[in-house]
C-alpha cells in the first residue's frame, strides 16, 4: 500500500532530473575561440533549473562586467538557459559566471571563458 | 551556516516521522491487549504523536525556509521563501509535504487521545500519512538528478521508509523494556517478550533493505577511494556506515543473546540490561539519521573536489611497478584465505581463535594493502577543472615546450640538457607508466616539484589553468605511444583511448563540438592537406557518403591538429626523439558514438590504399556494438 502510494507520488511528480544541475554544453564553448561577438549565451543543462532565481553574467578580461539582458528558458529547450548579449562585443577575452538553482533546491556557482578574435596565443 | 540549519531541520523531519511511523508499527507487531500496564505503555507512546507531527511540520517549514535562504545567500524573508515555494519544483513538493503534515497534526491529536486497547485507525492513518511525507523527500532529493533517476529515487525511498520503520519502533520498544524491567507481578513481561521478538524478526528484513539500497545509493554518489575519503560527502558516508555497523552490531547482539533470554524465568536484571544496549543503538541510530540529513545537503562526492590526506593510495595498475608489490598482494590474499579457512572450520567458537582470525585476517589485509599502495599527494585525486580539449592540449604543448624540455628534453623523453647534470633522471613522457599517475598526482607534481626529487614546483610560473592544461598535454602525449597500435581495423569491444574534445565549422556554416556527437552517431575525423589533390579527392569522396550513422567531420582550426597528431605515432615510426610534434600530412580517425578513438588510417603508411578503413563494416560494427566502457570524462580524474 505505502509503495504504491510513494508510485503514485513519483508517477505525479515526474521522475526528471532533479538534484546538481551541471553543465553539458554552452555556445560559445569552454575556451571557444569565435571569429565574431555571439547574439547570446546558451547554457545547456543535465536538468530543468530554475530560471527564475538565476543569474548569468560576462566580464571582459579586465574583470570589467559586460551587459546582459534576463536569462530566459530557450524556446526549444526546457533543459537550456538563453541569455542575450545586448551589444556587440570586442574582441578580446570574456569569462561567463552562471549561478543557478537546481530543482533540488542546491544552487550551483560555475564560470567558464570564450575568446573573440583571435586565438588566445598563436601556435608557434 | 546555512547548510547547518538545513540539515537540522532534514534531521528533526526524519526523527519525527520515524517516530510518526516507526510506532505505530511497533504497535500493530506487538498486538492487542487489555492489561493496564500494556495500555498504559501504549498510551504514553501516542502522547507524543502531536509532538512529532507538529515537530515534523516545522522542520519542514525550516527546512523550505533554509533552502529559500540558501538562494539568497542570506536570510530569506518571507516573500522570498513564498515565491520560492510557489515557482519552484522542490518548492512545490515542500509544499505538498506541508500540506500532508499539516493534516497530520489533527490526527496525531486524535490518536493521543484515543488510546485503548489496540491500536486504532487513525494511528494507522497517521502512519501512512506519514510514510507518504518522509518517501516524499528523495523526490526532491540528489537521486533524482541522475541518469538511473527512477531506479535511485525509488532505492533513496524504500531505504528512508526501511530506516524510519526500524528507528522509529526503538523508542516503543526502550519503553516497552523499561516497563518489563518494574514489572514485579510478571503481567508484562509476557507481552513484552512477544512484541520484541516479532518486532526483530520485522527489523531484520528492514537492516538488509537499508543496508543494500544504501549501498546501492552510495556507489552512484561516490567514484573512487579519493570520494569516498577526500569529501565531505565521502566522509560522512563513511561515519554514517560506521554507525551503523555498531547499531547492527548491537542489534545481532540484542536478537541473538537477549531476546532468548527472555524466555527464561523472570529476571528483572535481562530488561534492564536490554533496555542499556537499545539506548545505545538508538543513539547510534539518531547519529544515522543525523548522518543521512547531512549527506542529502551535501554536494555528491562525484559533483565535489576530493582532497586527499593520506601519504599513499590504492591502486591495482599503479603499484604493479613497485617492486615486490604483487608478492605483498598474494601473500596478503593467502593470509585472508587461511583467516577465512580457519573460521570456516569453526575454529572460531574459542575467544583465542577468534582474536587469532581477527589477527590473521588484520595482517592479510594489511599486506595486501601495503602492496597496492602508492605515493599519494593531496591533489591526487583533483577532477580537472579544465576541460579535455584540443585548445587546451595545444596550450600545454606551448607550456612544455617553454617551461619542461631542458630536463625532459625537447622530445619530452627524459633526455634535455640539464638530464646528466640532475641526480635523479627526469621522467620520460613516453613511458606507459605515465598514463597510470592521476591527472591529479601530475598537476601536483607540476604546481609543487617532485618530492625527493630534483624538478622544481611551478606554481608561481603557470597559472591554474596553464598547469592543467599542461597535464592535458601530458595526457595526449603519453597515449599517443600506446596509440602506436591503432590500425584502420577497429577492434571489436576494445574502446580505451578516448578523443580529445574540440570546436569545429560545420557544413553549414555553424559552429559544433565533437562531444555534440556523443550517443547520436560515429565520427571520422579527417585532417586534410590544403593543395594537395588527393588529400581533397579523398574528402570529396568521404563527403558523397550518405551514412547516417557517421559523421564526417573536417576541423580546420590547428590546434586541433596539435592535439591529434600525437596520436599518429605508428609501430613503425615512433617519430623524431628531440621534436613533441610529427611531421605527418592528412589522417583519418574514427571514432565511436562513445568518444573512443577506435581506428586510423594514415595514407602516408598506405600509399596505394590497400590497407584503407573498411568503412562500412567497421560503421556497422561499431554501430552494433553495445556501451561497452563509459564515455570517456570530459574532464581527465
Amino acid at each position: 500500500m505505502i509503495r504504491l502510494l510513494f508510485a503514485a507520488l513519483l508517477i505525479a511528480f515526474g521522475t526528471g532530473a532533479w538534484a546538481h544541475a551541471a553543465l553539458t554544453k554552452s555556445i560559445p564553448g569552454n575556451r571557444e575561440v569565435l571569429a565574431a561577438s555571439p547574439a547570446s549565451i546558451h547554457l545547456k543543462f543535465n536538468e530543468k533549473v530554475e530560471a527564475k532565481f538565476s543569474k548569468v553574467s560576462l566580464e571582459d578580461a579586465h574583470g570589467k562586467p559586460v551587459t546582459l539582458g534576463t536569462p530566459a528558458v530557450a524556446a526549444d529547450d526546457p533543459y537550456a538557459l538563453q541569455t542575450p548579449v545586448t551589444g556587440p562585443l570586442a574582441a578580446g577575452r570574456y569569462t561567463v559566471r552562471y549561478r543557478v538553482l537546481s530543482q533540488d533546491g542546491h544552487v550551483i556557482e560555475r564560470s567558464f571563458v570564450f575568446t573573440i578574435g583571435t586565438p588566445e596565443t598563436p601556435t608557434p | 551556516m546555512i547548510e547547518a540549519y538545513a540539515a537540522g531541520a532534514r534531521a528533526l523531519a526524519a526523527l519525527c516521522g520515524a517516530y510518526l511511523i516507526g510506532t505505530p508499527l511497533f504497535l500493530l507487531r506487538a498486538g492487542a491487549s487489555d492489561d493496564p500496564a500494556v495500555r498504559a505503555w501504549r498510551a504514553r507512546l501516542l502522547r507524543f504523536f502531536p509532538i512529532a507531527a507538529l515537530g515534523l511540520l516545522f522542520a519542514l517549514l525550516g527546512l523550505l525556509h533554509a533552502q529559500a535562504s540558501g538562494v539568497a545567500a542570506a536570510v530569506a524573508d518571507l516573500a522570498l521563501t513564498r515565491d520560492i515555494a510557489s515557482s519552484t519544483a522542490f518548492g512545490r513538493i515542500a509544499l505538498v509535504r506541508l500540506g500532508l503534515a499539516l493534516l497530520l497534526v489533527p490526527l496525531a491529536i486524535g490518536c493521543a487521545v484515543r488510546a485503548g486497547d489496540r491500536i486504532s485507525i487513525a494511528a494507522v492513518a497517521a502512519m501512512l500519512l506519514a510514510a507518504v511525507v518522509v518517501g516524499a523527500g528523495p523526490l526532491s532529493g540528489h537521486a533524482a538528478g541522475t541518469d538511473v533517476a527512477t531506479v535511485l529515487v525509488t532505492l533513496h525511498v524504500v531505504h528512508v521508509l526501511a530506516l524510519a520503520c526500524w528507528i522509529g519502533g526503538l523508542p516503543a520498544w526502550i519503553t516497552l523494556a523499561r516497563a518489563a524491567q518494574h514489572d514485579h507481578d510478571g503481567s508484562i513481561r509476557a507481552f513484552a517478550a512477544v512484541a520484541m521478538t516479532r518486532f526483530s524478526r520485522f527489523a531484520l528484513p528492514c537492516m538488509a533493505v537499508i543496508v543494500v539500497a544504501g549501498s546501492l545509493i552510495a556507489l552512484e554518489f561516490v567514484d573512487d577511494q579519493g570520494d569516498l575519503l577526500g569529501t565531505r560527502y565521502g566522509r560522512l558516508l563513511c561515519l554514517k556506515i560506521l554507525a551503523l555497523l555498531a547499531v547492527l552490531a548491537i542489534a545481532h547482539r540484542l536478537r541473538t543473546r537477549w531476546l532468548p533470554r527472555l524466555d527464561e524465568p523472570a529476571d528483572l536484571d535481562v530488561h534492564a540490561d536490554g533496555v542499556r544496549r537499545t539506548q545505545r543503538e538508538a543513539l547510534f541510530a539518531v547519529v544515522v539519521l543525523a548522518l543521512g540529513a547531512g549527506l542529502a545537503q551535501t554536494t555528491p562526492a562525484i559533483h565535489d573536489q576530493p582532497h586527499w590526506w593520506l601519504p599513499w593510495r590504492l591502486s591495482f595498475d599503479a603499484s604493479a611497478e613497485v617492486p615486490g608489490s604483487r608478492i605483498a598482494v598474494l601473500v596478503g590474499a593467502g593470509l585472508l584465505i587461511a583467516a577465512a579457512w580457519w573460521a570456516a572450520l569453526g575454529a572460531r567458537s574459542g575467544r583465542g581463535a577468534r582474536r587469532g582470525i581477527g589477527v590473521l585476517g588484520l595482517a592479510g589485509l594489511g599486506t595486501a594493502a601495503w602492496g597496492l599502495s602508492v605515493p599519494a599527494y593531496p591533489d591526487t585525486f583533483l577532477r580537472s577543472p579544465v576541460p579535455y580539449l584540443t585548445l587546451s592540449i595545444d596550450q600545454g604543448r606551448r607550456a612544455f615546450a617553454q617551461n619542461c624540455v631542458a630536463c625532459h628534453g625537447t622530445g619530452g623523453l627524459g633526455d634535455g640538457v640539464l638530464a646528466s647534470t640532475l641526480r635523479r633522471p627526469p621522467a620520460d613522457m613516453s613511458a606507459p607508466h605515465t598514463a597510470l599517475h592521476t591527472a591529479g598526482d601530475m598537476y601536483w607534481w607540476i604546481t609543487h616539484g617532485m618530492p625527493e626529487g630534483p624538478m622544481p614546483g611551478f606554481g608561481s610560473v603557470l597559472d591554474d589553468e596553464q598547469r592543467w592544461d599542461t597535464v592535458n598535454f601530458l595526457r595526449v602525449f603519453s597515449q599517443g605511444f600506446q596509440a602506436r597500435v591503432l590500425s584502420p581495423r577497429i577492434v571489436p569491444r576494445g574502446p580505451w583511448l578516448g578523443a580529445p574534445d574540440f570546436y569545429y565549422a560545420t557544413a553549414d556554416g555553424g559552429r559544433a563540438q565533437l562531444k555534440d556527437l556523443r550517443a547520436v552517431r560515429a565520427a571520422l575525423i579527417v585532417f586534410t592537406v590544403a593543395g594537395d589533390p588527393r588529400s581533397l579527392a579523398r574528402l570529396g569522396a568521404l563527403r558523397s557518403r550518405a551514412d547516417p550513422r557517421l559523421a564526417i567531420v573536417e576541423p580546420t582550426s590547428p590546434d586541433v591538429w596539435q592535439a591529434y597528431q600525437f596520436l599518429t605515432r605508428t609501430l613503425a615510426d615512433r617519430g623524431a626523439p628531440d621534436r613533441l610534434d610529427l611531421p605527418r600530412r592528412h589522417a583519418e580517425f574514427l571514432v565511436d558514438r562513445f568518444g573512443y578513438v577506435r581506428a586510423r588510417w594514415l595514407p602516408e603508411d598506405d600509399p596505394t590504399h590497400a590497407n584503407d578503413f573498411d568503412l562500412d563494416a567497421a560503421v556497422s560494427a561499431l554501430a552494433e556494438e553495445p556501451e561497452i566502457l563509459p564515455p570517456p570524462d570530459l574532464h581527465l580524474h
